[in-house]
């Protein structure tokens, strides 16, 4: 490389006022907490505690420090692949320092580690949560606590579909319709897909809000679950999740958002602008409509008679799959006590998660069926060795490179759910607990299964099980590569030595942002 | 009639031939000095030397008057560049040749129309339409479908084994009377092609061609001593153009097909495209390759390389493995006769398909329909006219020229084979067997002059 290739690759922002991706992850990540909190604040005044004050505070002061510096400082001109992911992880952890302080401020944790936790399990989408009785929670706490897992959502989405799709990310992984529709119809640069992720996202939370205000829920109650449903979350506000509630208007509400925030972004805008047959080209669409039905159907048949009848055997049954199945986490049954097939059958479905470009975590549908279609490739040149076998899925060839990428993002995922196992291990759980919790953390769904049978609690965890299972839901939400990345620049001395040598092995220049 | 043939390539040559032998005034247009002086060593057609797109050079061949012109080059471009000036020029009809999907799929109608071509044909698919048929009849050497499908032309050879060994063609009507679901037209005996006497007995090793109504092909099969078994799984050696088109047909039916391709940027755009299909990247004459795919176990092997040398041996190499039937696809045809004793069940060859595509365009009373490699002799369909010397007189009377078999009539929907009894009527439909040289008089004789 020429003296001055090298000088530009390692040059400061291309204007030195700009705003760094780190300061500038963090700075968004205050701006977005503002409005959440204010609205944590406005709900929470009916209950006429001190916390409301404290939040629209703190929303006001964030509020004017983020618009402050965003209008003084240019944002970055440039995105770069490695700078994003670095800035989404920092946004992240900013967002869990602020959830932290909040908790610690309004009195819901006494302790630092048990603030910590909550906030890492709210932001990283996790209902793996330490309270015991959630009820003893003011409404301003209980809305930021949902609110903290909308905010989380909404980093995922907006790097999964606004962001990493524009550098070259996981793309091509994408369905072609889904594909054509991330670029062509959500947007066609990434700053106007993150502005029309966050309308989707926010007009769809106000929606499901109405809807679950309407089927019976309170204001508070309703507000709340629409925050960590649409999310993924799976918070609620009551020990028996869902359940608690008893309706079966509730539930099928419910049914549908998680069902919707499982989904692709850009299916839900086909659905929004009546491309219904587009939609139903859809193949991951096809593969996890057809999953949701095997699974739902074994569900119903071997789980226990719970003696409500058979329709809402079948309401439960599909509650509990499409839950799980979108790394959710709320539930209606006790599903850790059924037959131990079921069982494994409801983890494997958390661990694969939802599909591509949604707010889900784990492994999502779209790499799994990749993953399954490699796997008949090479028995076939087992049998053929001088056959030649594009990988599909659907009627998409996928490229080596995205398979290779997927290879190594199973062992990452398979690493780190055997490493945290073993220390889950370490710290006292048993192997069916510390095995469901590493892989409900990863995928961050949250609920793991205890050795006797029961959904696991956080309160029942140890301090040492909850330092491990915090950085593991934390990889979860930002799709595993980001952490690695972020970790990898910090051993590096600095991203930019990094960033130089993804530059190097990609010769197109990337994406720029303007406003 | 005036018949200009754009292109001297395998294709061109065969059509001009075809015509030619049927005593139509011929005019090839071709730019390459090498063909033009082949063309000139060969065939009894005019040749004008020059591009088909230069309107000159159409109007010297005789455009205008033309009634028909067959674009036949191997560039779609010029092809239809041809037809078009052929349209304008006021040729009566055009027959065009485009290989590109794109120019052949229904979206390209307005194009079609725009240059005026009346038929458009495909070598490679009229081939890979050809192995299918022959594939649907395992042991068939040719396959033609006669009067819109209602009967069928069935060739094969004679095993040892085929009840008609050993019988008189006398004697067979004489079991099948009074209602015949057949009648064996041709027999191919050492070499030599005759259409059927009654007098003749059927022999070990003969190849004899039937025409049949289509519902009572199983028992025209098992009287040849054919497989009643259809071939399942089958092997394509070459992933060219036709191969590609007769796997997509093949897997839709449901077979099970193995496709062979040399080329490695082509062997995995055929396993990007084709879904269910297994995709060897090899060579076809790669023992050790066929071998460890077990090459013996495929019930069909179908060789369609553009090498010669390499489709026989490959197919050579399959029948003595066991593959229960071959099929070569040949550009040169010197050998051909040698094949069938060889091991290769079925030559066929791009420029007989779509030569009956052309001839079928052709108007004027007789149509030919299946056409052969082996000989002059072909298979053709006519319409009877009124007021012509065939309206309302008996077969026997017609004294038609010696080789000359009618062999079925379909009236009114209903088909039935014929007799020296069986009296014609103006719009019956009747297929014959004839040489080339005939057609002329025939036509005088079924059609109005």
């Amino acid at each position: 490389m020429s003296r001055s290739r090298a000088e530009e690759y390692f040059r400061p922002s291309a204007e030195a006022n700009e705003l760094g991706s780190k300061t500038f992850g963090f700075v968004l990540a205050l701006g977005a907490t503002a409005p959440v909190l204010a609205l944590s604040g406005v709900l929470g005044l009916a209950d006429e505690s001190s916390h409301s004050a404290v939040m629209l505070a703190v929303a006001a002061a964030f509020a004017v420090f983020a618009s402050t510096v965003l209008r003084r400082r240019p944002w970055p001109s440039e995105l770069r692949r490695v700078h994003t992911l670095n800035g989404a992880v920092v946004a992240l952890a900013t967002l869990g320092l602020v959830s932290t302080m909040i908790y610690l401020l309004t009195g819901a944790f006494n302790r630092f580690d048990d603030a910590l936790y909550e906030s890492v399990a709210g932001v990283s989408t996790s209902s793996l949560t330490v309270l015991a009785d959630p009820s003893v929670l003011s409404d301003a706490q209980l809305i930021w606590r949902s609110g903290t897992q909308w905010l989380g959502g909404l980093l995922g989405l907006s790097l999964g579909v606004g962001l990493l799709p524009f550098l070259g990310g996981s793309r091509e992984l994408a369905d072609p319709r889904d594909r054509r529709t991330v670029s062509q119809a959500l947007a066609s640069r990434p700053v106007a897909a993150l502005k029309r992720v966050l309308s989707i996202y926010s007009l769809v939370t106000v929606v499901v809000a109405a809807a679950l205000f309407a089927a019976g829920m309170g204001a508070i109650d309703g507000t709340a679950h629409a925050l960590s449903s649409v999310s993924t979350g799976g918070f609620s506000t009551e020990v028996g999740s869902v359940g608690s509630y008893n309706s079966v208007a509730i539930e099928l509400a419910t049914i549908v958002v998680m069902a919707g925030a499982g989904s692709s972004v850009a299916l839900v805008w086909m659905l929004w602008r009546r491309q219904f047959s587009d939609t139903r080209r859809s193949f991951e669409l096809r593969v996890v409509a057809l999953v949701t039905v095997v699974a739902t159907s074994w569900v119903l048949v071997a789980r226990p008679n719970s003696g409500h009848g058979f329709w809402r055997d079948l309401l439960d049954s599909l509650f509990t799959v499409v839950s799980l199945g979108t790394t959710t986490g709320h539930h209606v049954d006790d599903w850790a006590s059924w037959q131990p097939g079921l069982v494994m059958l409801l983890l494997i479905l958390l661990a694969i998660g939802g599909m591509a470009g949604s707010v889900a975590g784990g492994l999502r549908w779209i790499r799994a069926v990749t993953l399954v279609s490699f796997v008949w490739r090479e028995l076939q040149r087992q049998l053929h060795p001088n056959s030649v076998r594009v990988v599909k899925v659907g009627q998409s060839a996928i490229s080596e490179a995205s398979v290779d990428r997927i290879h190594a993002q199973l062992v990452f995922v398979s690493s780190a759910c055997a490493c945290g196992a073993i220390l889950l291990g370490f710290a006292g759980l048993g192997v069916v607990e510390a095995l469901s919790l590493a892989l409900s953390a990863l995928s961050t769904a949250g609920p793991g299964v205890s050795d006797s049978g029961t959904i696991v609690n956080a309160s029942e965890l140890s301090r040492g099980a909850r330092l491990v299972l915090m950085p593991m839901m934390f990889a979860g939400r930002v799709f595993l590569y980001p952490a690695l990345v972020f970790v990898g620049s910090l051993w590096f001395s600095g991203e930019r030595s990094i960033s130089a040598r993804s530059r190097r092995v990609r010769p197109s220049q990337p994406a720029k942002v303007r406003r | 009639m005036h018949v200009i043939v754009v292109g001297a390539g395998e294709v061109g040559t065969h059509i001009a031939q075809l015509l030619s032998r049927e005593g139509h005034d011929v005019t090839v247009v071709e730019q390459d000095n090498a063909r033009v002086a082949e063309i000139d060593r060969m065939l009894d057609v005019s040749i004008v030397k020059g591009s088909a797109t230069d309107p000159a050079v159409m109007r010297r061949a005789g455009v205008c008057d033309a009634d028909l012109v067959v674009a036949a080059t191997s560039s779609d471009d010029v092809n239809l560049v041809a037809s078009l000036i052929a349209k304008l020029e006021g040729a009566r009809q055009r027959v065009v040749r485009l290989e590109r999907p794109s120019l052949r799929l229904a979206d390209a109608a307005k194009l079609h129309e725009a240059v005026g071509a009346d038929r458009v044909i495909d070598p490679d698919a009229a081939v890979a339409k050809e192995i299918l048929d022959l594939l649907s009849y395992p042991g068939a050497t040719e396959i033609a479908h006669l009067a819109e499908n209602e009967l069928l032309m069935v060739s094969a050879r004679l095993s040892p084994t085929a009840p008609f060994v050993g019988q008189r063609l006398s004697d067979i009507a004489a079991r099948l009377a009074p209602e015949w679901d057949f009648i064996v037209c041709t027999i191919t005996r050492d070499g030599q092609t005759i259409v059927a006497r009654t007098d003749q007995q059927l022999r070990d090793g003969d190849t004899v061609r039937i025409v049949c109504k289509t519902n009572a092909r199983t028992e025209v099969m098992r009287q040849l001593g054919l497989a009643a078994r259809e071939h399942h799984r089958l092997m394509i050696l070459g992933g060219g153009r036709t191969g590609e088109m007769l796997a997509r047909s093949l897997l839709a039916k449901g077979h099970i097909v193995s496709i062979i391709e040399r080329n490695e940027s082509r062997a995995n755009e055929l396993a990007d495209t084709i879904d269910g299909a297994l995709v060897l990247l090899g060579d076809i004459t790669d023992g050790q390759l066929l071998v460890e795919e077990d090459i013996g176990s495929y019930d069909a092997v179908v060789a369609l390389t553009g090498e010669d040398d390499a489709n026989i041996l490959a197919c050579l190499f399959a029948k003595k493995a066991g593959a229960r039937e071959t099929i070569a696809v040949l550009h040169r045809l010197e050998l051909r006769g040698l094949l069938s004793d060889a091991g290769v069940d079925v030559a066929i060859s791009p420029r007989t398909a779509s030569a009956n595509e052309v001839l079928r365009t052709l108007q004027g009373g007789v149509s030919a329909v299946a056409t052969s490699l082996d000989d002059d002799i072909a298979f053709y369909e006519v319409e009877i006219a009124a007021g012509s010397k065939a309206d309302g007189v008996t077969i026997a009377d017609l004294r038609l020229p010696h080789d000359t078999l009618v062999a079925a009539v379909s009236r009114d929907g209903e088909t039935s084979m014929c007799r020296g009894s069986t009296q014609l009527q103006p719009g019956d439909h009747v297929v014959f067997t004839a040489h080339g040289k005939d057609v002329e008089h025939l036509r005088k004789v079924f059609a109005k002059s």
